[in-house]
């Protein structure tokens, strides 16, 4: 039996041109069809100021999402060191909190040599003054980016006695006067944050693409990080508000983005030599804040104490392959039973 | 009386719709491969070159001919949706009206996101649900090598999909899922000659897809920082591998689609670069509509190819 088959009129060759019409139409409109699908982390409104303490009972009950990362690596051909970061977001009197956990069994927070490198996390926002979202590589000179980066030898503290580490060192003593010290602190006399020991443990930085890092005038993110022994917990703050355009800022129902970047101070990441995610949207919510996200609390069951949904898992990561297999051999043995003589 | 068949086989489904087809996917591949070049990649790295501010009239030209191509890619994937529903549905077959309600299914969902009536965890079971109702309409058409490449690649985007699924929902999804799911794509892609494109060699289009092949590996070995930010933004790898895997994989999948079209099969020469464009996991709609599509393509044939099996 041969089976119908239908025509065309050639007008079809118009139906490219009519795309190209379209095309027009979307951009002059700035029209997007399409919606993104990456992860969205919700920012609720905690009942309490949870501070710096990463332990606080507020993350008990906050949104977590796991972020992959890059495979970044710095000796070749070995895998990536940091896959995946934890990420939590609440705030409180106008002020965000951002808790990120990740994989670490050492904690590298002492930087005496220069071989050797600290343990770091820090946290991308678009600027305020940017006209697009930037690309996550430091951004661009249109749409620069806001970076909190918070280094685990700054939440140390600043090394006060090299003898506690170089026990054979001896210092004489600089001939400078107060007026001469940055001639023999030239870190210092260059701006360079990390000189000056008493600015906290994030800096806050911004930037308009590769080489143009720079500390920002206001220094008012503030962060504390805590390694449990085989992992870090960060939380990183800073009020909602800020009037330099180059700094990000927040206000209740916006959404933004945010990335993440990891350095292992034990795999030797340092400068551009990290792990990195892309860009996830964050969504200042003014409901409390939740394991879940509402919608899907509403046709799922809740998560499980410690966030492993057990059915869900279940379901999508198995059930799937299952139903393709079935469904594919089905349909085969059934179309062989029919054409058989 | 002769039976009919529960599900045509190619052979049997050997509906001419090329006139349907002729030039719309060749267009939205285009369209896309022009998007990809130009906004997912030139954009992000261009703006880093030193001096480019003397370059502005040029870098704009650039980056809008780029942002046209998105917007004409995101016009011709609903055409060629629909023009793939249509043709499931003409095939007459179970798998085709589950094929074509996979596809309606997927517009429709889309269309709610964009209106904000549906959430992202919806979405994304959407989005699974679609490829699913197409990989028997394509299994049976591609045959039983190609249906094994099918199931690799499909395979690699439900885990990528599931992870962030189980996050919408609450959960934390296993670590595992992320590596394992790039681990299929890249065997999807290494094996992609074997598969979709046996038979012969073509000396001319070994020695351009290997130079490919080369420029991956090089890249990766220059900048992985870079590199690797852009395979995760855009095609959801995120570099878990040595270099030389993801050099050998892109060589791989270029001859695959060349040779295919240089045979004259369109529709896995387009499906496949369809599914490279629209990459693995969730990104966002466009980019799973371009797997959606690419499973259509994959299961039909444009003009010039013959109406029997897709793949000998």
């Amino acid at each position: 039996m041969k089976l119908p088959f239908v025509r065309v009129p050639r007008s079809l060759f118009l139906i490219p041109l009519l795309a190209v019409a379209a095309a027009v139409a979307l951009r002059l409109t700035d029209t997007n069809l399409a919606t993104a699908q990456t992860p969205v982390l919700t920012a609720g409104l905690a009942a309490e100021d949870p501070g710096l303490d990463p332990d606080a009972a507020v993350w008990q009950s906050a949104q977590a999402i796991d972020v992959p990362l890059t495979a970044q690596t710095a000796i070749y051909p070995a895998g990536g060191s940091i896959p995946l970061v934890r990420a939590q977001a609440v705030h409180f009197n106008d002020t965000l909190f951002v808790r990120v956990a990740w994989q670490d069994d050492s904690a590298d927070d002492l930087t005496d040599a220069v071989d050797k490198f600290a343990d770091a996390v820090a946290l991308e926002f678009p600027a305020q003054a940017a006209s697009t979202v930037p690309a996550v590589c430091m951004g661009q000179a249109d749409a620069g980016v806001n970076i909190w980066y918070w280094r685990a030898d700054s939440n140390r503290g600043p090394l006060t006695d090299l003898a506690q580490v170089h026990e054979g060192a001896v210092v004489d003593s600089l001939p400078y006067t107060p007026e001469e010290a940055d001639r023999f602190f030239p870190a210092r006399k260059a701006g360079n944050p990390v000189a000056y020991p008493n600015t906290g443990a994030v800096q806050n930085l911004v930037a308009r693409a590769f080489g143009t890092l720079t500390p920002a005038a206001d220094q008012a993110v503030q962060g504390l990080g805590k390694h449990d022994g085989n992992k870090w917990i960060v939380v990183i703050v800073r009020p909602f508000a800020s009037a330099n355009p180059d700094l990000t800022a927040f206000q209740v129902g916006d959404t933004t983005d945010m990335a993440v970047a990891v350095w292992n101070g034990s795999q030797r990441d340092r400068n551009g030599q990290k792990a990195v995610s892309q860009f996830m949207r964050l969504s200042i919510s003014d409901q409390p804040p939740s394991a879940a996200p509402a919608a899907a609390a509403a046709i799922l069951p809740p998560a499980e104490e410690g966030g492993l949904n057990w059915p869900l898992l279940i379901g999508l990561s198995l059930g799937l392959p299952i139903v393709l297999v079935l469904s594919f051999i089905w349909i085969t043995l059934a179309n062989e039973r029919r054409a058989a003589p | 009386m002769t039976a009919r068949p529960l599900i045509a086989t190619p052979s049997r489904a050997a509906v001419d719709l090329g006139a349907w087809t002729r030039g719309l996917p060749q267009a939205l591949v285009a369209a896309a491969a022009v998007e990809l070049l130009l906004l997912r990649l030139f954009t992000r790295t261009a703006i880093h070159i030193p001096g480019i501010d003397q370059f502005a009239g040029p870098y704009t030209v650039l980056a809008e001919t780029g942002r046209l191509a998105y917007y004409a890619a995101t016009a011709l994937l609903v055409m060629v949706l629909a023009s793939v529903a249509l043709r499931a549905l003409a095939a007459r077959s179970l798998a085709g009206a589950l094929a074509a309600l996979g596809i309606g299914l997927f517009l429709v969902g889309a269309a709610a996101a964009l209106a904000g009536s549906v959430n992202d965890l919806a979405l994304a079971a959407i989005t699974l649900a679609a490829i699913a109702a197409l990989v028997p309409f394509t299994a049976t058409a591609l045959g039983p090598r190609g249906a094994a490449g099918l199931l690799l690649f499909v395979g690699a985007f439900a885990l990528a999909a599931a992870f962030r699924a189980i996050e919408m929902a609450g959960g934390h999804a296993p670590s595992a899922l992320l590596p394992a799911a790039e681990s299929l794509a890249l065997l999807f892609a290494l094996s992609a000659p074997l598969l979709f494109a046996r038979g012969g060699r073509n000396r001319r289009l070994l020695i351009l897809a290997a130079s490919l092949g080369a420029l991956v590996f090089l890249a990766l070995l220059a900048n992985a920082a870079t590199v690797k930010i852009l395979a995760l933004w855009s095609f959801g790898l995120a570099g878990y591998f040595p270099a030389v895997v993801y050099g050998a994989a892109a060589a791989a999948l270029l001859y695959a689609v060349l040779v295919a079209a240089h045979r004259g099969r369109w529709s896995v020469a387009l499906g496949l670069a369809l599914l490279v464009l629209g990459g693995i996991g969730l990104q966002s709609t466009y980019q799973s509509g371009l797997v959606v599509a690419s499973l259509g393509l994959l299961a039909g044939r444009t003009v010039g190819e013959k109406p029997a099996q897709v793949l000998t």
